[in-house]
């Protein structure tokens, strides 16, 4: 047997950790800042830029693709090459892998803020940026399945399974839903309408955070714990059916996001059912994370490593119960659209990903620089105001999320509603939202005084950028013994294969009949498509992130139909490219807004939310005020509704400027009619914004009257 | 197919029971069940919290018990004898876990080794495989329920049912309250309790329209003696319950008590010639005295 020598690439492990650690400031800055803007809403500067709807998706973003994604690189490229025997494929790829991303970081911290959304949550980039997204997640993957081939080992261990059905189901996930067709070089709609949109977007959200945020992780800790613990893994025939069983369920719990809403019955079902079914498979990670630690009890008193991944462990442990409690509908009645769900993600957030990565960051410094650990005692004092952060935010939520969640359902006898007003509701769990930033402070503080024991670690040390490393050469011969699986552990392609079929069949089974089926969302003949002008008011809602704090859903439930109006059909929604269900109501639903309140109601309020509503948490927009509506696009955007079959007459979009220049003059007029102090500007954006949010659910209004 | 029907259902509600605890009280969607009060809701809530919370504290005080008595053990240099409580932890851990004991580790450990990485073959913990099994019987109970033998209803149904649920409550109250009022019924009411409640509901809710005085802004001034729906208690009653939509006046009726809003056109006469300062001109017809 040939022993060859060879070297494992640090550099870029180094790279990416750095640029997680980074970003990771910067996206918990942001967050810091939006957690502030919920109760004291000058801190929104009054400027576009910085305003809420806007910089939240800059906060997820960087969380998710900056912090979370830099880490997971950093966690795969180191952990690969070694349980690989293999340096990685390609230093090209890498070097492609790791700039193109900071790149698209770069591309989303610049765009985010300039407005450039997409409208779906988690995907928010424009379509250049999702073309990047995949390139660059493309040389990954053949980075990683390179690496794969020419391993010196030669069964893939269980780490490995999870970073294939990473690379296999984001790429489809992603591909999927960014299916946008362009108008302009920065905008798009997407081809899917309404219901189907909410699906699509769901399916990838839902399981962004399973193959984004969770099986990465998993394979890390797989790795990572036995490393760190110095133990080995607990079971490996465990291992096997979480892991099958994990990646085939997950692909079809999305629609629990849905429940209620439009979608269809059977597919709410399905998304409730396979929550259900998912605790297991979640659990089964977790067992075996935790029993690995069997005998090594000890040391987790004393090693603040250690101590970070147990933490971690349970958290993930935790958010998996409870995400399939929240998928039963009765508690989902109440949880949803809550500060429960904000309190949920960030217990996987902070506690899982979060934890996990700083973990991994004080196990990988010492070993990459050559050196030990700089300060025990910080690492633990990091470890307790980590802890305490993580409780501090998510405590006052969950209680803000019943108070609230209860509040909007409560009736008087008489069968009014006892909080009418939804502000009320609002004030009352803004204590909460004050804890909530001073949870996210001490969990700040935590990573400053990591980010202070590392680069004092690394300047004790001296980088090892490529290290050196043996093994023998793999043997071609078949001479795989044990059980089918391990079998199956030496053989990469069929390997993969098989998980590409264990992730595609919940997405084909729920996406196909929801959109070949034309029962599953009935047509209704009132419903027409958005004149020009309202079409142009519902790109400057999706430009100014309204989605984030109002929901265009209203459920069927007698609370809702009481305080917003008849409950929401899924005919209502088939020209909306894309949908703006929302998914949290900071502010009230807006579905049926529409001729609610007067043209000078919107006019006022958005220029001054606190003039209207005494105590509103919203921000203002005087600079739509400022701005002119787009006249250049609009024939570029009937023409891409049109292609997408919305039944714009043929040459319409000649005709468009004129009716919009129409129905503006006539907001003007009838602004000026009832209030005559409102000398408003028939070309300001807020006037297209006016006649979008008059438009609101009014289709089937009218049909009722008539 | 009823028999059938009658099993499923009591099998159904076993699931239920068992396996969503307290969390039964959340549902909306049995038709043989009085729909909960909210404050059922919240007793039912905090109860399930409570017990779930202190299970946990429960173990989490089991855990640190252990771990003390261990710790204490292990600085008097005795931690390998056996403790009550270490072999509690014991018999729990294998009683959970069916794991194979640390001593006898070797026997299961495979020949697999990635990185320096080994593996064990111990078993799957029992109780985690029989929940597994647990969840998929869940399941498909479940979709037969709603799908197949429609037991439950689907939403829309669910709907209709609690509205109509929510109908005969409040007629069963409007019963016990005498003469309720409406626009044909409608009196002016001039004691100070009733005023000032209406005050309180203007000022949350009128003032940002109508102005803090009545001195009119965004809508009509509501001191001077034009009226563009009617100044008599009854019209102002209908305009406040129905709105005026093309005006931008809200309908309240959903948002107000009868009572209040006989409160509210009360407060509203009893503005009337105030003459506030940045009084908007008249609008409207002027009352016939």
């Amino acid at each position: 047997m040939k022993i060859e020598k060879f070297e494992y690439d640090n550099s870029t492990v180094r790279l990416f950790l750095i640029a997680s650690i980074i970003f990771g400031v910067v996206g918990m800055l942001v967050g810091l800042i939006a957690a502030i803007q919920l109760f004291y809403p000058a801190m929104n500067l009054g400027i576009p830029f910085t305003s809420f709807g806007r910089i939240r998706p800059l906060h997820t973003n960087a969380i998710i693709f900056a912090f979370v994604g830099n880490a997971m690189f950093a966690g795969v490229y180191y952990s690969t090459q070694r349980l690989l025997k293999a340096r990685m494929w390609s230093d090209t790829l890498s070097a492609i892998h790791f700039w193109g991303w900071q790149l698209i970081i770069l591309a989303a911290a610049i765009s985010l803020p300039l407005g450039y959304s997409s409208g779906h949550e988690y995907a928010e980039l424009e379509w250049p940026i999702d073309i990047a997204i995949t390139l660059v997640w493309v040389a990954f993957t053949l980075n990683l399945m390179g690496t794969i081939f020419v391993r010196r080992e030669k069964h893939m261990y269980v780490a490995i399974w999870f970073y294939i059905a990473t690379v296999v189901t984001v790429a489809v996930l992603h591909i999927v839903n960014s299916m946008q067709l362009p108008f302009s070089w920065f905008k798009s709609y997407y081809v899917y309408a309404g219901v189907q949109d909410a699906l699509v977007q769901w399916w990838y959200g839902h399981n962004a955070v399973a193959f984004f945020l969770t099986t990465p992780f998993l394979g890390m800790m797989y790795y990572y714990l036995p490393k760190m613990a110095n133990r080995p893994v607990y079971s490996y025939k465990l291992s096997i059916v979480h892991f099958w069983s994990l990646i085939f369920i997950y692909i079809w719990a999305g629609p629990h996001h849905l429940l209620y809403t439009s979608l269809p019955d059977w597919a709410q079902s399905l998304g409730v059912v396979f929550s259900i079914m998912l605790i297991a498979p979640s659990w089964g990670g977790m067992i075996n994370g935790l029993l690995t630690l069997r005998g090594a009890w000890d040391r987790v008193r004393e090693d603040a490593i250690l101590k970070f991944m147990v933490v971690a462990v349970t958290a993930y442990g935790m958010a998996t119960f409870e995400g399939p409690m929240l998928s039963l509908k009765n508690v989902n009645a109440i949880a949803h659209f809550s500060d429960w769900i904000i309190a949920h993600v960030h217990i996987g957030g902070l506690g899982w990903n979060g934890f996990m990565i700083f973990a991994l960051a004080y196990w990988l410094v010492p070993r990459m620089w050559q050196t030990k650990l700089y300060s025990q005692k910080l690492a633990n004092t990091h470890f307790w105001l980590g802890t305490l952060g993580i409780i501090v935010y998510a405590l006052p939520l969950y209680v803000a999320a019943l108070v609230q969640g209860l509040m909007w359902k409560q009736f008087k006898p008489d069968g009014i509603l006892q909080y009418t007003d939804f502000l009320s509701t609002t004030s009352q769990i803004l204590p909460m939202h004050m804890l909530r930033a001073v949870g996210g402070t001490l969990y700040l503080v935590g990573v400053f005084v990591m980010i202070y024991n590392l680069m004092k670690t690394a300047s004790s040390g001296k980088f090892l950028p490529n290290e050196a490393a043996e093994a023998p050469a793999l043997e071609k011969a078949h001479t795989s013994s044990g059980g089918w699986h391990h079998v199956l552990e030496a053989k990469p392609m069929l390997f993969t294969i098989l998980a590409t079929i264990a992730i595609l069949i919940g997405g084909l089974i729920e996406l196909v009949p929801t959109f070949l089926i034309k029962s599953n969302i009935p047509t209704i003949a009132s419903v027409k498509p958005y004149s020009p002008l309202e079409l142009e008011g519902r790109d400057i809602y999706i430009r100014e992130g309204c989605v984030n704090c109002h929901s265009q859903m209203i459920r069927p439930f007698r609370s809702e139909v009481e305080r917003y109006g008849e409950y929401s059909k899924a005919g209502e929604f088939v020209y909306d490219h894309p949908f703006l269900w929302g998914s949290k109501r900071t502010g009230p639903d807006l579905h049926r807004v529409g001729s609610k309140y007067g043209d000078d109601w919107h006019y006022n309020h958005m220029l001054d939310p606190n003039s209207i509503a005494t105590g509103s948490i919203m921000p203002a927009y005087p600079w739509l005020y400022q701005y002119d509506w787009d006249k250049n696009l609009i024939g570029a955007k009937i023409n891409a509704m049109r292609t997408l079959g919305v039944p714009y007459p043929a040459g319409y979009e000649k005709q468009a400027l004129a009716d919009m220049e129409k129905q503006a003059s006539k907001i003007v007029e009838n602004l000026a009619k009832s209030t005559p102090s409102i000398k408003a500007n028939k070309d300001r954006e807020i006037i297209a914004l006016i006649a979008y949010l008059q438009r609101l659910g009014t289709d089937i209004k009218a049909k009722d009257e008539n | 197919m009823k028999q059938l029907n009658k099993i499923s259902k009591q099998t159904v509600a076993f699931l239920f029971l068992t396996y969503l605890g307290s969390m039964q009280a959340f549902s909306q969607s049995k038709p043989t069940w009085k729909s909960p009060t909210s404050d059922e809701l919240m007793l039912w809530f905090v109860g399930g919290m409570t017990l779930l919370v202190s299970v946990l504290v429960l173990f989490t005080a089991m855990y640190v018990l252990y771990a003390v008595q261990y710790m204490i053990l292990d600085k008097q240099g005795k931690a390998k004898t056996e403790s009550v409580w270490g072999s509690m932890w014991k018999s729990l851990d294998k009683g959970l876990t069916n794991a194979i004991p640390l001593e006898r580790e070797k026997d299961i450990l495979l020949d697999h080794n990635y990185d320096g990485i080994r593996e064990l073959d111990n078993h799957m913990p029992p109780w985690w495989v029989y929940g597994f099994y647990f969840t998929i019987v869940f399941a498909v109970f479940y979709m037969l329920i709603y799908h197949v033998w429609g037991t439950f209803p689907l939403q829309a149904n669910e709907y209709e049912e609690e509205e109509k649920q929510a109908q005969i409550e409040i007629a069963a109250y409007q019963k016990t309250m005498a003469n309720s009022v409406d626009e044909t019924n409608v009196k002016q009411v001039k004691d100070k309790a009733s005023l000032a409640q209406a005050k309180s509901l203007y000022d949350t809710n009128c003032k940002s329209c109508h102005g803090v005085a009545g001195e009119g802004g965004m809508g009509p001034n509501l001191t001077d003696a034009y009226w563009l729906h009617g100044g008599d208690v009854k019209s102002i009653f209908k305009t406040i319950k129905y709105g005026v939509q093309a005006k931008g006046m809200v309908p309240w009726e959903k948002k107000f008590s009868s009572g209040d809003i006989q409160s509210l056109a009360s407060y509203i006469l009893s503005m009337q010639g105030t003459n506030p300062p940045n009084a908007k001109a008249p609008q409207g017809d002027k009352a016939k005295k």
